[in-house]
């Protein structure tokens, strides 16, 4: 009789356990190093990092997102025609600007994902009321494939992840290993264009990371900062054999192309400038596909060395991550680059 | 040169006015004092003869001519106004500060030459302050900026001088320096109107004197027969002893005993 | 004393001319003087992207500094002595926080180099009709159009800050940001020539009136009394002086301290009569300029705003003006 008591008792101790374990959750790390309990359902998921609201959409995930931030996308008629494609309910989950703790609230989040530079004091904010916040932020290449694992976490979709980074490294493997073979002498010289004619990338930047990646090498590496204004006369000073200009930038490439005073300049003479492809974020941002963006600056430096299948990777892309049908004004939006 | 007020009225605001049928007239040659209290009217009546203001009632002529007629230039070829002294903000010279009485006799566009600058010095040697032409103005006494600003005056060409209140925060040494002064250039042809706190003053230099007592002039006429006890209360409302000298006044002093004891 | 200022003065006009030739030749680009010479004169030998780069970039450049610096500068001078305070700036009356706002705007609206350029005239002129406004509302004394002067400013630099709240964070603020620091960077002839167009008859026109302006400095009653009409003289003036500096400001952005310290400068060298104060301003105030736009163009690989520059030097410089004031304020007392 006492041996099944204590039978029992020891039971209703292991079984409380065990629910207990699984009605917590799963537990994730975020890039910050905090363990963030993951709540069972994820239906109302609020991001506030426009970076990483890219990575939702690329686990297939996008349904779940009740608000987010998007790179490059401060009102909906900045969308692409893609991005409202990709997601229909944009108007009304679109937000931007400084985000606010009560205005979060009232939508009852499940999950917030944040960046931390920008938007520390909104996590610290979150976490007093309870709310669960991933903090992450990328800024390199290692990041990227970083954060994609901890989204990938979040959802119990580690699988994704892998695939991913099995893809990111070969993507920079081929490019590596078309480029390792050529000598200092005929790497491309990159020189990177923003905001303005004369706005300049600085090395502390993702896209000299790209550049690097794709094996040429970034004029402006010594810069410090964001976007640097530089004189022409420096532009001359450097004479880049290839130019490239940001997608939401306000340079077309005629206007470098036709300015007279730019003419003596190497890339404008043999035709090489090029504007960074957007489909719905800038390639040259830290989102998913800025991999992508490699595979592209490759093949502008380098085409006839360039072993990457740039149509066919960007169609793996995708349709592998983001379950996404390219028509063809979007392959014409990609090629007319 | 003559120059008359007859009957003017003015106000700063409907109702109120400052100058009530004030009539007074000066010729060359003469040094008229203005007397009265705070708040009588005396810097606006020199504003009015200036033509700086245009009264309601009556008129101010200048050689006959009303002097509405007259344009701004001319009337500053002919009439001065000399202000009190005050605290300069750039340290212009003296003799920079006099050039600029000759802006009447100057176009719009063109700048003082050779004769603008010997007129300058002509009015700076007849006030006795030649030596100080290339002094900075702030390092000036009190004395030598108003007899600066007084030259200014007679270089502009101005045949008469309205002057506020010329020996406001001088020492009698200095007092005495500026009246004298003027009472050497009236002799010259010039014409001046003093207003004034000192009766004293009047009586020492002056040739003629009004009151303006609540905006009306009164009592106008020659020092020594206008001001006794009952133009004194009046103007000042306050009693006056009277010192006099070989037959007429010669200075007055504020009563400051009480009434019952007699000296 | 007289002649010796007067050679002075044209050794340092004479060192300014020289100072800009000096400049064609100086840039991150090596470009040796001769080929300036042969540029500037039409002749042969220099390299086609030198020629360009000096006829085209450099060039007006250097003419913008020197009419930016001169027009400030003079300005500056013009208004210390109609405000009766030593203590103005040129940008006073609401001019710069207006041009800012309007500068603002249009990067977010139409952002090509000429609407950034007319809108920044154009709230220029906005604010100081506003203060215009309360001037004629509340009488025109120097301390009322100083205080309408700093409201209007309030306001646009709130309206400002209201533009840059909406504005895109990833290209249409940091513009707007570089454009607040002031640069002279991507001056050419196109954008060059509005400012030529108002800089000359403007400041001949200073020139010419430079002996009245002294006049400005007396009371209102002062001056009547010596047959100058001020009130219309004042407009007339402040009129002139805010074209200068809003045209200038719409082109090179916020730079300060140089119509506030360069007046200084020239009042220690030749007082404050105006017939010499303008002059030496002018010339003074493009040199300074056209030295900063210089270093700003030069020193790094970056370009360095020039309104930082024009802090840095001039707050220093006008702390020793101020002090030098004080002490000569002790001395005459």
């Amino acid at each position: 009789m006492r041996g099944r008591k204590s039978l029992v008792a020891c039971g209703a101790v292991i079984g409380v356990i065990a629910l207990a374990v699984g009605g917590i959750g799963r537990e994730v790390v975020d890039q910050l190093g905090n363990v963030v309990e993951i709540p069972e359902s994820l239906s109302r998921v609020a991001s506030v990092y426009g970076i990483g609201t890219f990575y939702v959409y690329a686990l297939g995930e996008g349904e779940r997102l009740t608000v987010a931030w998007y790179v490059g996308i401060k009102t909906v008629e900045k969308a692409t025609p893609a991005m409202l494609r990709l997601e229909p309910r944009l108007p009304e989950i679109l937000s931007s600007g400084d985000p606010s703790i009560e205005g979060i609230l009232l939508l009852d989040p499940d999950l917030i994902l944040c960046d931390w530079t920008e938007n520390a004091s909104f996590a610290a904010q979150a976490a007093l009321v309870g709310i669960p916040v991933i903090q992450y932020e990328a800024e390199t290449p290692e990041e990227v494939r970083e954060l994609m694992r901890i989204t990938a976490q979040v959802f119990g979709n580690e699988a994704t992840a892998e695939a991913f980074s099995a893809d990111y490294e070969r993507v920079l493997d081929t490019v590596a290993t078309a480029v390792a073979g050529l000598p200092e002498q005929e790497r491309v010289r990159v020189l990177y264009l923003g905001t303005g004619v004369d706005c300049v990338a600085s090395g502390d930047m993702y896209q000299r990371h790209l550049i690097e990646a794709a094996g040429g090498i970034c004029v402006s590496s010594d810069l410090v900062g964001s976007w640097n204004t530089v004189g022409l006369e420096q532009i001359l000073v450097w004479d880049p054999d290839v130019i490239l200009i940001a997608p939401y930038g306000t340079v077309e490439t005629v206007d470098v192309l036709h300015d007279p005073t730019w003419r003596a300049i190497n890339a404008v003479q043999t035709g090489r400038v090029y504007k960074m492809p957007r489909l719905f974020a800038p390639w040259d941002t830290p989102v998913p596909e800025s991999i992508l963006g490699v595979a592209w600056m490759a093949e502008q430096f380098y085409p006839s060395a360039s072993s990457v299948d740039f149509d066919a990777e960007v169609l793996h892309f995708y349709t592998e991550y983001y379950g996404f049908d390219l028509t063809d004004s979007d392959w014409s939006v990609l090629h007319e680059q | 040169m003559r120059l008359e007020a007859r009957k003017v009225t003015y106000g700063y605001s409907a109702g109120r006015d400052v100058l009530t049928d004030v009539s007074l007239s000066i010729e060359s040659g003469r040094m008229m004092f203005v007397l009265g209290a705070n708040g009588s009217g005396k810097t606006t009546l020199v504003q009015c003869l200036a033509g700086l203001r245009v009264p309601r009632t009556g008129c101010v002529r200048l050689d006959e001519l009303p002097i509405e007629q007259l344009s701004l230039r001319e009337r500053a070829r002919a009439l001065g106004i000399v202000p009190q002294i005050h605290e300069p903000v750039f340290d212009y010279t003296v003799g920079e500060v006099v050039l600029m009485g000759r802006a009447p006799q100057l176009t719009m566009l063109s700048r003082p030459g050779r004769s603008d600058w010997k007129a300058a010095r002509i009015a700076l040697d007849r006030v006795g302050l030649l030596p100080l032409i290339d002094r900075p103005y702030t390092r000036t006494s009190g004395g030598e900026r108003q007899l600066t600003l007084i030259a200014r005056g007679l270089a502009q060409g101005a045949r008469c001088l309205l002057m506020d209140e010329p020996t406001a925060h001088l020492d009698p040494t200095h007092q005495h320096r500026i009246l004298s002064t003027i009472q050497t250039l009236a002799r010259d042809e010039y014409a001046f109107v003093v207003t004034s706190h000192h009766p004293n003053n009047a009586l020492s230099y002056g040739d003629l004197v009004v009151f303006l007592i609540e905006g009306h002039t009164e009592y106008s006429g020659l020092p020594e027969r206008m001001i006794h006890k009952e133009s004194l209360a009046a103007a000042y409302g306050m009693e006056f002893e009277i010192i006099n000298g070989i037959g007429s006044v010669c200075a007055v002093i504020p009563r400051t005993r009480p009434r019952d004891q007699k000296a | 004393m007289k002649t010796k200022r007067a050679r002075s003065f044209w050794l340092l006009a004479s060192l300014t001319a020289a100072l800009a030739v000096a400049a064609l030749a100086l840039g991150r680009y090596p470009v040796p003087l001769i080929d300036v010479f042969r540029s500037l004169l039409g002749l042969d030998g220099a390299a086609e992207v030198t020629r360009a780069l000096v006829l085209q970039v450099r060039l007006p450049r250097v003419v913008a500094a020197l009419c930016v610096g001169a027009n400030l500068s003079a300005v500056g001078a013009v208004f210390q002595g109609m405000f009766r305070n030593p203590l103005v700036d040129s940008g006073i009356l609401g001019i710069s926080s207006g041009a800012a706002f309007g500068a603002a705007v249009s990067l977010l609206v139409v952002p090509s180099a000429a609407a950034v350029q007319g809108g920044a005239f154009a709230f220029a002129a906005v604010a100081v009709a506003l203060v215009g406004l309360i001037g004629w509302r509340f009488g025109s004394s120097p301390l009322v159009l100083i205080i309408g002067g700093v409201l209007v400013s309030a306001l646009f630099n709130s309206l400002l800050g209201l533009v840059k709240y909406v504005a895109d964070p990833l290209s249409t603020l940091p513009a707007i940001t570089y454009w607040l620091l002031g640069s002279l960077s991507g001056t050419n002839w196109s954008s060059l020539w509005p400012l030529l167009a108002v800089t000359l008859p403007g400041l001949l026109f200073l020139l010419i009136v430079r002996w009245r302006l002294n006049l400005l400095t007396l009371s209102e009653t002062e001056a009547m009394s010596l047959g100058v009409s001020v009130r219309t003289f004042r407009w007339v003036v402040l009129l002139v002086g805010t074209v200068l500096v809003a045209v200038s400001v719409a082109l090179s952005g916020m730079i300060g301290w140089i119509g506030l310290v360069v007046p200084h400068l020239s009042r220690a060298w030749g007082g404050p009569d105006h017939t010499r104060m303008i002059p030496s301003s002018i010339v003074l105030g493009a040199a300074s300029l056209l030295v900063l736009d210089t270093v700003s163009r030069t020193a790094m690989t970056s370009e360095i705003p020039l309104g930082i520059l024009t802090g840095l030097i001039g707050v220093p410089a006008f702390l020793v003006f101020f002090w030098r004031f004080l002490r000569a304020r002790e001395e005459v007392r």
